[in-house]
Parts: C-alpha cells; structure tokens; sequence
C-alpha cells in the first residue's frame, strides 16, 4: 500500500517536472519567470557593492592604493602589448588591424549580476542580452582590452560569461615570446588556466604575455589573456604546457564590455 | 484558505531569500567555502522542522530557479533537487523522523551524494566534459554543507524547544 503511495507521488511529481520542462522550453512560463527574475536580479544589485568593500577594507589594512595600481598595471600591460604589436607588423598590416579593430567591432558595457549557481563552470550572470545586439560566443573583456571569457548563454535581458578558468573554456592564444608560439588557453574548474599545445621546440619563459591569437571564431587577436608562471616541459611528450597567471582578477569582477560585431 | 495561501506565500518568499543568499555566498565567499549550498540546509531543516512533503515541492521550485541562473540545459538542477529530496523525504520517514542532530546531518549528507549522483548522470547525459577534479569540489560541497547544517541544527536545538530530541 506504502510502496503504491509512493509510486504514484513519484510519478505525479515526475510528470509536474516534465510539464514544466516542456513548457519552459517553448517559453511558455515566461510569465510566471520573468517576475522571480526581475526580483532577483534585483537583490542580486548590491552584490558587487559588498564586493567593493570586503576588498577595499582588506586594502586598507594591507596597501591603501591597492585597486588604482591594479587597474593601471591592467592598462599598462594593454599598451606594452600594443606596442609590441605594433612594432612587428607592417603598415599595411597595421591599418588592417585598425580597420579589424575600430571598424568591425564594437562594444557593450554591461554590470555583472552574480557568479551562476553551477560548480561545474566558472560563470557570470551579465545584465545584458540579445535585445542589446549580444550573441553566442562573443569575447568579453576588462580594462579595455584583458579578456575574461566568451558568452555561453545568451536570453532577451541577461547573458551567461563563461570565464577563461572554466572548464569548459578554450581559446586559441599566442605567447609573445620569439617565435609566437601558438597554443589552446585552457581552464580546469576554476582552479587555474594553463596553455595546452605549445610546440615543444619553442622557447618559453616565464613572465611571458599571451594574448588571443584570433583563431578562434569571435575573438580578434591582440586581447591580453595573461602571463606565464611556470613552464611545464617533458622531454618524451610532443607539447609543453605553461601555467598562467590570467592579467585580471577573476574573482573581482564588476563591469565587463563585450565585444560585438559592428552592425552595418 | 486565505491563511494557507499566505503560507504558501511565506514559503515562497522564503526559498527565494535563501536562494537569493546561496548567491551571494559563492560570489563573495573564498574557494573552498563558496561550495556551502544553503538551499539544501534551509530544506532539510524545514523537513526536520514541520516533516511534510511540501518540502519537496520548495525544492522544485529551489531547482526550476538554480536552473534559471544556469547555463546548463533547463531541468537538470529541477531533476536533480527534486528528486533527491523526495528520496531523502521517505528516508526521512523510514529511518529518521526522531530529529536527533545525527539523523540531520546524516540526511544533508545523504541529499547532497543523492543529488550530485542524479546532477552528473544528468549532465553526462546533455554531454558537458567533466574532469575527476569535479569530484573535489563535490567534497567540499558535502564537508562544508554537512557541518553548517550540523552547526545550524545545534544553535537552533538550543534556541527553540521544538527543535529538541523526542524521546
């Protein structure tokens, strides 16, 4: 009698589940969604501000400048990379970056809302969506041009980062050491990044600056995805690998822009 | 009626506030500690609390939300967590309704294992790679949950006599 009472709770809950999954899935519960979202979106705002100040009181008690020097070290490591870009390519090939960069891209401030309650990724809840031009697997950056991740998820009013330390994560990268290495960044749970395929002949070091090689659809060449921290280097394996230090602080982050395809 | 609705109301409210507070623990709070999952504490302290089925439907409701602040396909954490929590709810029945702290946090333990099992088989299923590193953040999720459910349990068996061993 028990075990018949339980089936059929079973079976009933089963079927709620099942209904709602159905329904969702041709957004037929938009209506009854959209308002928890709104409320929590909402609650979710401060989030950031307690942020703010956990780590400006930390600051205070360790270095008081902490934060400004961070965020000028960001931009000073965006130019120093530039620079050296710059100085390697010819004009013609200069006034095509240009063009690549200035002309065919554009980006979309955004706050971020919340980290997403998976463990399985290193994620970020955005307050921007495709009403706002945002689509699948667009770049996005801090500091002007230091990349954090791609979007994974995108809705009307909000959008999902997938970090460059999740798991799922893997971006075509080149090391700016002399032979410009290429290689895949990977992420691992978020518990590091490492660069997978480097070629073992090749020279790195490190305190080398690796940046987005533009082979990867989506991401243009020249974001600054971080340094090198070790060197990871077998004798009988085909490829070394290298441990790296991402250029922004992962676990700190509240405004992001995403870099978007210039409508025409 | 009026005073059932706006239980259910409460209810509500409720769950959306401790979710609300599960995302601000694993935005702000340092690795290994932004794994504590307070949904699952706050539901099995209500069952130990009231022991009605209604939990398991403020666990749907706690998994169609986590499923709206995930990217993973819609459904996984609404199987997962509800699932897990009507299992947990007949152990509740079978072994541990005489809500000693052991019992608790034997059931947190339990939910957590329960549903981890179901959210893996789940996204094995919707073919998202998993590494064995998952599994360390699954320890820390039962160490970190099990002992704050543990810890909750022994101030709240302090604070109010309903809380307290029947004997």
């Amino acid at each position: 009698m028990v075990n018949k009472s339980k089936t059929k709770t079973f079976f009933t809950i089963f079927f709620v589940i099942i209904f709602v999954i159905f329904f969702n899935h041709f957004h037929l519960l938009n209506f009854i969604e959209k308002p928890f979202i709104a409320v929590i979106d909402w609650s979710l705002k401060p989030v950031n501000n307690v942020k703010t100040y956990f780590k400006k009181s930390k600051q205070v008690l360790t270095e008081e400048d902490k934060n400004t020097l961070e965020q000028l070290r960001q931009q000073n490591q965006v130019a120093l990379t530039n620079i050296k870009l710059l100085n390697e390519e010819n004009d013609e090939l200069k006034k095509e970056l240009n063009f690549f960069l200035e002309n065919d891209y554009e980006h979309i401030g955004a706050i971020v809302l919340s980290r997403t309650i998976n463990p399985l990724g290193t994620t970020l809840m955005i307050d921007k969506g495709s009403k706002n031009g945002i689509s699948l697997d667009n770049p996005v950056v801090v500091g002007g041009g230091i990349l954090i991740g791609r979007i994974t998820k995108v809705e009307d009013d909000r959008s999902v980062v997938r970090l460059i330390n999740d798991n799922s994560s893997a971006i075509g990268a080149t090391i700016m050491n002399g032979e410009r290495s290429i290689g895949l960044v990977e992420g691992g749970y978020g518990l590091g990044v490492r660069m997978n395929y480097i070629p073992q002949n090749e020279i790195v070091a490190p305190g080398d600056t690796i940046i987005s090689s533009g082979l990867t659809v989506g991401i243009p060449r020249g974001l600054i995805i971080g340094n090198i921290e070790v060197v990871d280097k077998q004798p009988h394996e085909p490829f070394q690998q290298a441990v790296i230090t991402p250029a922004a602080d992962l676990g700190y982050i509240n405004l992001v822009a995403v870099i978007i395809p210039k409508k025409s | 009626m009026i005073k059932s609705v706006l239980k259910t109301l409460f209810y509500i409210f409720l769950i959306v506030t401790v979710f609300v507070l599960n995302l601000y623990f694993s935005y702000l709070l340092p690795y290994p500690f932004e794994n504590i999952n307070l949904v699952i504490i706050f539901l099995i302290i209500m069952l130990s609390f009231y022991g009605t089925g209604s939990v398991v439907w403020l666990a749907f409701l706690a998994g169609i939300l986590m499923d709206l602040y995930s990217e993973l396909s819609f459904g996984v954490f609404t199987i997962s967590l509800t699932i897990s929590f009507l299992l947990v709810y007949w152990l509740y029945y079978e072994f541990f309704a005489n809500k000693s702290i052991w019992a608790l946090a034997t059931m947190t333990l339990l939910e957590v294992v329960i549903f981890r099992i179901f959210y893996t088989i789940l996204i094995i299923f919707s073919n998202t790679k998993i590494k064995a590193t998952l599994f360390v953040y699954y320890g820390w999720e039962i160490l970190l949950t099990t002992s704050l459910s543990f810890l909750l349990y022994f101030i709240l068996e302090k604070t109010f006599t309903k809380f307290r061993l029947i004997k």
